[in-house]
């Protein structure tokens, strides 16, 4: 996309108004991220695909779930992972740009971080930020589906900050100095499934990813609690308090 | 006597005596010669017809066969026809012809070449010349190429194995975002398969050969092939029409993946763009995707995507910031359009409630942008051939 084409779509949607309202003293990243059967009303997964690493700044994980009672009604959903909150908040901007519309009218109230919405007489389409995720629910085929339960279902899975988990390691041990950032890489205890993926919620600073690294913004001390979750095995859970720098 | 391998892209350096290269998607590394190998499934070859010369070759090994001899050896189309018998012998001949022609054999006979066997049996790798065959004529297409292949040594021809090929025709070597470069500009040649430094993911795919040949498949000038691929992206898909971009970048292998699915999926006028470019142009077409920003009034109305021209809610209208179509010429108003998103109406009254369905095929770009709107401009300079993944 052209550095034109996006400034356009970034001042048409104010972004510079939509960063400044990130928080600085909390944060939450998903890495990993995808819809379980519990968020999708047990619609048939028929398309699952991942754009090559090499192709993209941002990966993107695409499904595809299709209404066993209708082939025509699918629902999309694309999760963009981006390195942090605010390029979560330019991925979406992106998405807007991309769009063909003069303007996307404003998203449902109280879904994501930030939403917006196709209107009435295109196919019903959220686009929402929470956390790192930049996501797109998309009435994908020729029956109209309204999706706006379904982007709220996946807003609560990523938000949720899970009350029951055991103890597991998330993070390697050393935390490093790279430059004005601390880093510690997240070294799960075991395998993840495919359905499976890694919750931090940070207090007293930001966090955001570089590859396998957790970023921690900010200088004070900063406290983060991670997850491990997959559908049909226990949450697991690991603390870290990172000093201030 | 046996055929051992055929190896029809004998030289990727060049385009006029041979086969071009080509992989199987955007994952799986470059087909390698020989394409056939006994005892393995065989592999697609494709010919670009227009830098074709005089002579095409193919090379052949052969094992089995007499030990220090030397024989004739030469390969005859195994699906022609015999001639007719009496009334109802003579339909079916034709019939068979008219089946050859669209889909049977277009490298036509091996001729004749001498091969040397060794104590084994075992000839080395030969050259030898095709003999009538139909690569400049036939047009666009995914053709079956069976060859009986018969050996003299002395005592007449006698069969001793039969080959099937697939082979895709496409018109001239493919254009952006498709390329037949092969060799880094430092690193010498290296025949290794699927090679990463040779990793080029822009060659041609099997994939969109099948779908682009299959589209346009007998059309023998490049307006015709993009054409048909213009037509069939916009009435021969299970898609529907949204303002969203869904396969940026562009994701033509999902998109293939999700035409060959079947159930109704979704792209806006960008995906489409893509898809008329990219499969137009590895048919040897010169197309671009040309990107319009467009005012944000109201369009005139048009024919949606896969639109029904009697069904009046499928002529539409929407305010739209920009618009994306596939482009011959340059990106000013001589150029021309061809729009596999939607169709005009070209009815002379835009007042009334008849319309007439139209679709862009190289519409002369100052016919196609008052039928959608009154204002003048915003031809982007920056023309796109998006790479594909």
């Amino acid at each position: 996309m052209s550095d034109e084409r996006f400034e356009r779509a970034a001042e048409r949607y104010r972004l510079d108004e939509m960063l400044s309202a990130v928080p600085s003293d909390s944060s939450q990243l998903v890495v990993g991220f995808t819809p379980w059967e519990e968020d999708v009303e047990g619609w048939r997964n028929s398309v699952r695909r991942r754009t090559p690493e090499e192709t993209a700044d941002r990966p993107v994980n695409r499904t595809v779930w299709d209404d066993p009672g209708d082939g025509g009604a699918r629902v999309l959903i694309d999760v963009y992972e981006c390195d942090s909150t605010e390029d979560a908040i330019r991925a979406l901007v992106e998405l807007l740009a991309g769009n063909q519309l003069a303007v996307v009218p404003a998203g449902p109230e109280g879904v994501g971080l930030f939403s917006f919405m196709q209107p009435e007489g295109l196919p019903p389409a959220v686009m929402m930020v929470r956390a790192n995720a930049c996501v797109l629910v998309s009435s994908f085929g020729r029956t109209t589906v309204d999706v706006v339960p379904w982007a709220s279902r996946i807003d609560d899975r990523i938000r949720h900050r899970p009350d029951r988990a055991e103890d597991g390691a998330v993070f390697e041990d050393d935390v490093q100095q790279e430059g004005r950032d601390r880093t510690l890489r997240l070294e799960p205890e075991w395998a993840i499934g495919e359905n499976g993926y890694i919750k931090l919620f940070a207090t007293g600073g930001t966090l955001g990813l570089r590859g396998d690294r957790v970023v921690v913004g900010g200088t004070g001390e900063v406290s983060i609690e991670a997850f491990i979750v997959e559908p049909g095995r226990p949450t697991y859970r690991s603390q870290r308090t990172i000093a201030g720098s | 006597m046996h055929v051992s391998e055929v190896h029809f892209n004998h030289d990727p350096l060049t385009l006029t005596s041979d086969a071009m290269t080509i992989r199987p998607n955007y994952t799986e590394g470059r087909i390698v010669a020989p394409e056939w190998v006994r005892g393995q499934p065989g592999k697609a070859a494709a010919y670009a017809s227009a830098p074709l010369g005089s002579t095409v070759s193919i090379k052949a090994k052969f094992g089995g066969g007499p030990g220090g001899s030397t024989v004739q050896i030469r390969a005859v189309d195994a699906d022609s026809p015999s001639g007719p018998s009496g009334c109802l012998g003579l339909i079916f001949f034709i019939i068979k012809l008219i089946l050859r022609g669209s889909k049977g054999n277009v490298l036509g006979n091996v001729a004749g070449a001498t091969v040397t066997f060794d104590g084994s049996g075992s000839s080395s790798v030969v050259t030898m010349n095709l003999s009538g065959h139909r690569l400049k004529t036939c047009g666009v297409g995914e053709f079956v190429t069976r060859w009986r292949w018969e050996y003299n040594d002395g005592g007449g021809w006698t069969e001793f194995d039969t080959t099937s090929h697939s082979i895709f025709v496409v018109l001239d070597f493919p254009r952006g975002p498709w390329s037949q470069q092969i060799i880094p500009e430092v690193i010498a040649f290296s025949t290794a398969p699927g090679d990463l430094f040779f990793d080029n993911t822009q060659l041609p795919w099997v994939t969109a050969l099948e779908v682009a040949c299959s589209w346009a498949h007998g059309a023998k000038t490049k307006h015709d092939a993009a054409s048909e691929i213009t037509r069939a992206v916009n009435s021969e898909t299970p898609q529907v029409y949204d303002t969203i971009t869904y396969y940026g970048g562009f994701g033509l292998s999902g998109y293939l993946a999700d035409l060959q699915a079947g159930a109704p999926f979704q792209t806006n006028c960008t995906d489409c763009a893509n898809a008329v470019t990219a499969l137009s142009n590895l048919l040897g077409c010169d197309l671009w995707a040309q990107y319009l920003s467009t005012p944000f009034d109201l369009t005139k109305p048009f024919l949606t995507l896969n639109g029904d021209p009697a069904d009046d809610d499928d002529w539409v209208s929407y305010s739209w910031s920009y618009h994306e179509f596939g482009w011959i010429g340059p990106p000013n108003d001589t150029g021309k359009v061809y729009d596999g998103c939607l169709q005009v109406d070209v009815d002379p009254d835009p007042d009334d409630d008849t319309h007439v369905a139209r679709h862009p095929l190289a519409m002369p770009f100052t016919t196609y942008r008052p039928l959608l709107w009154d204002a003048e401009g915003g031809l982007d300079k920056f023309q796109q051939r998006r790479s594909v993944y």
